[in-house]
């Protein structure tokens, strides 16, 4: 879908109408504007007709309004990161840019949370409570550019997730703006609050299908106050795999438990050049943290599961630099996918923790199988692998092929008790899936909640639903 | 994608010819990832998708896919560009945005022709040294007599949008005479222990004198012979601008100048001729190696002979020390690689104390003529800047760059800090107790 049509298929009345709310300045309908919020971090891509940018929350409103009775797509986006095509205006429509409603609104230690508008940037977040000790654990490989409304939408999850959880378990409330322009509150400020459904779990992962999010309450806690960095080498993947078996039998949490293959160690030194070691066949990065006597000893624990399975080598990084130059090898990894072939296909298959060994053996035969460019890494810990897999479009044949071995990677993770995607979401490049994992009847409740919240289907047509 | 078919005639030359087969494969490598999003400058400055690294290879991509026209709306946004190659340095596959810019640059030159003031700077007085002389006495007349006030009307600088006072008062004075009429083509010195060339830059030899001085000072300190040999402006402000042909004939005039003398070394004291030397062979090829590997910042060049400067005592010069911090020109720590060398240096002064600002690879917004063609966006760059300057306690900030230097001094000013900008060359002869 590579949106030729630079032509608007909706008329000019549309962009004179969201001038009327919006001002001049907020609604882009240039050639080049459109064509800049046409992707995301995939390889999806589609034309908006017009990109507006609110900045508050009764433009939004208004906006959703005239959306809804006019019959016109709206698809939600943050910093356009997202790896599923989420924010993609499928269809054409309007590109809702909510990156300039940026502000932290409140942090408060009382209440142990922050209050913040979706366009915050995450690692902005992370730095602002982090400076008064406060803790937000969610951490996406793009934190340092990718957005909170963004991170709500599409459940992120990242690293620490193994320990800490993702996006999900930190939401106290939302605000949302409902297609018609209504805003609701969902959620609150409490801890414990079961009045009702709990709306604001239904909007988070919601991808945009929903509503659209102006306002998130967040839970934090406190920081922790230490931390050590482990890098363990291994000669051979299914070692690796094995490791992460061991150290969750060992019944400790490490804060994050990443592997990554041969493939993405070449990868990421070509440009990032982090002094990983190029002759390994695999790589755990370890963290544990806590109180210090309680992370040192956890990472004890941690290099003797690691020894007992074949490691060759266990570094202990020196200082927070050498940790911070590691996580930013690891944070290459997905981008630096494409070095190897122009279209990236970035996979998200989670499987039970205990399955991860036979998922990394099974990641391994697909590649074998089917010939085609693929690293593996990603959040061993918690079975979220990322098998990433590099093609060229331009290649039918190949293609091909990567959609057998895509679809071979689905059935594997469901076949071991897993799911499609651990936290980038289904957005347009894995819709076709979906029935595979909710079955006819989990289906159509989903599509029942869809028709109640969005009954003219505005809120990104083309999204997490099959066709 | 065969780039041919679809745009074959709406490449320049540079696109076509030099750079063709890399360009495809640098777009490609692009992941859409979004990571230059936290860190292109012009970004910060005008926070649109279309200004950051990201959106602008993108919209290349468009145009060469023959989804998009060149129009003039997409020269104003590849105007809005720093070549400051921070997204580059953290861009995970290494895309060199700076090169693709430069190319879009070109398309533009191509397609819509150079402005007329930019024929006249960039054709008509940057290539001619006698005609850069002649037009740095005319702006000191019309900086230092009074007369930019009588004619204040005549709006010279109008070309740029933006307040015109507040341009003009960033305008530098240029110096009475040029550097490289100041002196001998040679300093020769006892005993020398090496024979360098000095590439002085048009900014050093036309406005930043003394720097130029401090350079040859700290060198003859160390009993470095310096040579002064013939030279044009690097080209960098051609290639910036789209005007291959022009960077071409300048980077050759050089190439032939710089290569005809025996030298040791070639060292500049401003990272963007630095940067140009280097990357001569980007686009002349295998001629211009021999010169590249010869190039040195001249902090790392003094680095590495073990000292500031021999003639440093260590006694404090005067009676109090002075806080210094440092600035990296991005052309300098995220081209060249050199950020160690002229903390170094300044570290081993007596008399001053450094500290590390935040943020202080972070560009300044100066970029050469941006500060003054994108005024408004170049002040926005600056702020988070001139924070972490005063933040840092320091009364002087050293840097290696007069663009920099210019931008940084100007902000400083305009917001009443009374900080100093200095090279650190400058630093260094002073310490030594420098002519």
């Amino acid at each position: 879908m590579t949106g030729g049509e630079i032509i608007s298929r909706y008329s000019a009345g549309l962009e004179r109408a969201l001038v009327r709310i919006l001002g001049k300045d907020k609604v882009l309908a240039s050639p080049e504007a459109r064509v800049c919020y046409a992707y995301d971090g995939s390889f999806a891509e589609s034309l908006p007709d017009v990109v507006a940018k609110p900045s508050r929350v009764e433009e939004v409103a208004r906006i959703l309004e005239f959306a809804y009775r006019e019959g016109i797509p709206v698809h939600p986006r943050g910093a356009g990161s997202g790896l599923s095509g989420g924010s993609v205006p499928s269809g054409g429509g309007i590109a809702l840019v909510m990156a300039d409603m940026n502000r932290i609104r409140e942090i408060s230690r009382e209440d142990m949370l922050a209050v913040v508008e979706p366009g915050v940037v995450t690692g902005k977040l992370h730095r602002a409570v982090e400076e008064r000790n406060l803790f937000y654990p969610p951490d996406p490989a793009s934190s340092d550019f990718c957005t909170i409304g963004g991170n709500v939408a599409e459940c992120a999850g990242g690293p620490r997730g193994l320990k800490y959880g993702v996006t999900r378990d930190y939401l106290l409330g939302l605000e949302v703006v409902l297609p018609g322009g209504e805003v609701v509150k969902a959620g609150g400020r409490a801890v414990k609050n079961v009045t009702g459904y709990d709306l604001a779990r239904l909007f988070t992962g919601s991808e945009g299908t929903l509503g659209v999010i102006t306002e998130a309450t967040l839970r934090l806690i406190p920081r922790p106050p230490f931390k050590k960095t482990l890098l363990v080498v291994f000669d051979d993947l299914n070692r690796a795999g094995q490791a992460v078996a061991e150290i969750t039998a060992a019944a400790v949490v490490p804060r994050t438990l990443e592997i990554m293959d041969r493939v993405s160690i070449a990868v990421v030194e070509k440009y990032a050049s982090c002094g990983l070691p190029a002759d390994a066949d695999a790589l755990l990065l370890i963290e544990t943290d806590g109180f210090r006597e309680a992370a040192e000893a956890e990472a004890a624990i941690v290099e003797s599961a690691c020894r007992r399975s074949g490691a060759r080598e266990v570094r202990v990084a020196a200082d927070e630099a050498e940790a911070q130059a590691l996580w930013k090898a690891r944070k290459a990894i997905s981008p630096a996918v494409s070095q190897l072939k122009p279209t990236k296909i970035s996979e998200d298959a989670t499987v039970p923790r205990g399955k991860v060994p036979e998922m990394v053996r099974r990641l391994g035969e697909i590649r074998d199988k089917y010939g085609i460019s693929m690293v593996i890494f990603g959040h061993a810990g918690d079975g979220n692998l990322h098998p990433s897999i590099a093609a060229d479009r331009k290649d039918p044949a190949e293609m091909a092929r990567v959609e057998e071995a895509v679809a071979e990677i689905f059935a594997a993770a469901l076949e071991l008790g897993g799911t499609l995607s651990g936290e980038h979401g289904i957005g347009i490049l894995k819709a076709s899936f979906l029935r595979s994992e909710l079955g006819d009847a989990g289906l159509a409740i989903m599509r029942r909640v869809k028709d109640a919240l969005d009954p003219k289907g505005i809120m990104g047509p083309g999204k997490v639903f099959p066709e | 994608m065969n780039i041919a078919s679809d745009r074959s005639g709406g490449l320049s030359d540079l696109a076509s010819g030099l750079l063709l087969g890399e360009l495809q494969a640098q777009i490609d490598r692009c992941s859409r990832c979004g990571t230059c999003r936290a860190h292109c400058p012009a970004f910060e400055a005008i926070p649109h998708e279309p200004y950051v690294a990201r959106g602008k290879v993108q919209l290349i991509r468009a145009y060469l896919e023959g989804r998009l026209e060149f129009t003039p709306a997409m020269e104003r946004i590849f105007a809005q560009c720093l070549l400051c190659r921070s997204c580059v340095r953290a861009c995970p596959n290494g895309v060199r945005v700076d090169e693709l810019v430069t190319v879009a640059r070109s398309i533009a030159v191509e397609k819509h022709g150079l402005s007329l003031t930019k024929r006249i700077g960039l054709q008509g007085i940057l290539p001619d040294n006698r005609r850069q002389e002649l037009f740095a006495r005319a702006a000191r007349f019309y900086k230092t007599s009074g007369i930019s006030r009588v004619i204040g009307g005549l709006r010279l600088l109008n070309i740029f949008p933006g307040r015109i006072s507040d341009k003009e008062r960033m305008l530098p004075v240029p110096a009475a005479s040029s550097l490289r009429a100041q002196l001998a083509p040679v300093i020769a010195v006892e005993r020398p222990v090496a024979r360098v060339g000095y590439f002085t830059g048009c900014l050093t030899n036309l406005v930043f004198t003394s720097v130029g001085r401090a350079v040859i000072d700290v060198l003859a300190r160390h009993r470095v012979e310096v040579v002064l040999p013939g030279q044009n402006c690097c080209g960098i402000p051609a290639l910036s601008a789209g005007d291959v042909e022009t960077y071409l004939r300048l980077a050759r005039s050089n190439l032939r100048s710089l290569l005809a003398e025996p030298l040791d070394a070639v060292v500049v004291d401003c990272g963007s001729c630095g940067l140009a030397l280097k990357e001569y062979p980007r686009l002349l090829g295998e001629e211009a190696e021999g010169l590249a590997g010869k190039v040195h910042d001249v902090s790392e060049f003094v680095a590495a002979l073990g000292t500031a400067c021999p003639a440093v005592s260590d006694a404090p010069v005067g009676d109090a020390r002075r806080i210094v911090t440092y600035h990296d020109p991005c052309h300098l720590k995220k081209g060249l690689g050199v950020s160690e060398a002229p903390r170094q240096l300044l570290k081993s002064l007596p008399g001053v104390e450094f500290r590390e600002m935040a943020g202080a690879d972070r560009c300044c917004g100066g970029a050469g003529t941006y500060c003054f063609s994108h005024y408004d966006s170049a002040q926005r760059i600056v702020e988070p800047k001139i924070q972490a300057i005063v933040e840092s306690g320091a009364e002087v900030v050293a840097t290696s760059c007069p663009s920099c230097t210019i931008q940084l001094a100007h902000s400083l000013k305009v917001r009443g800090y009374g900080i100093q900008v200095k090279h650190v060359m400058e630093m260094v002869s002073e310490a030594a107790g420098g002519k």
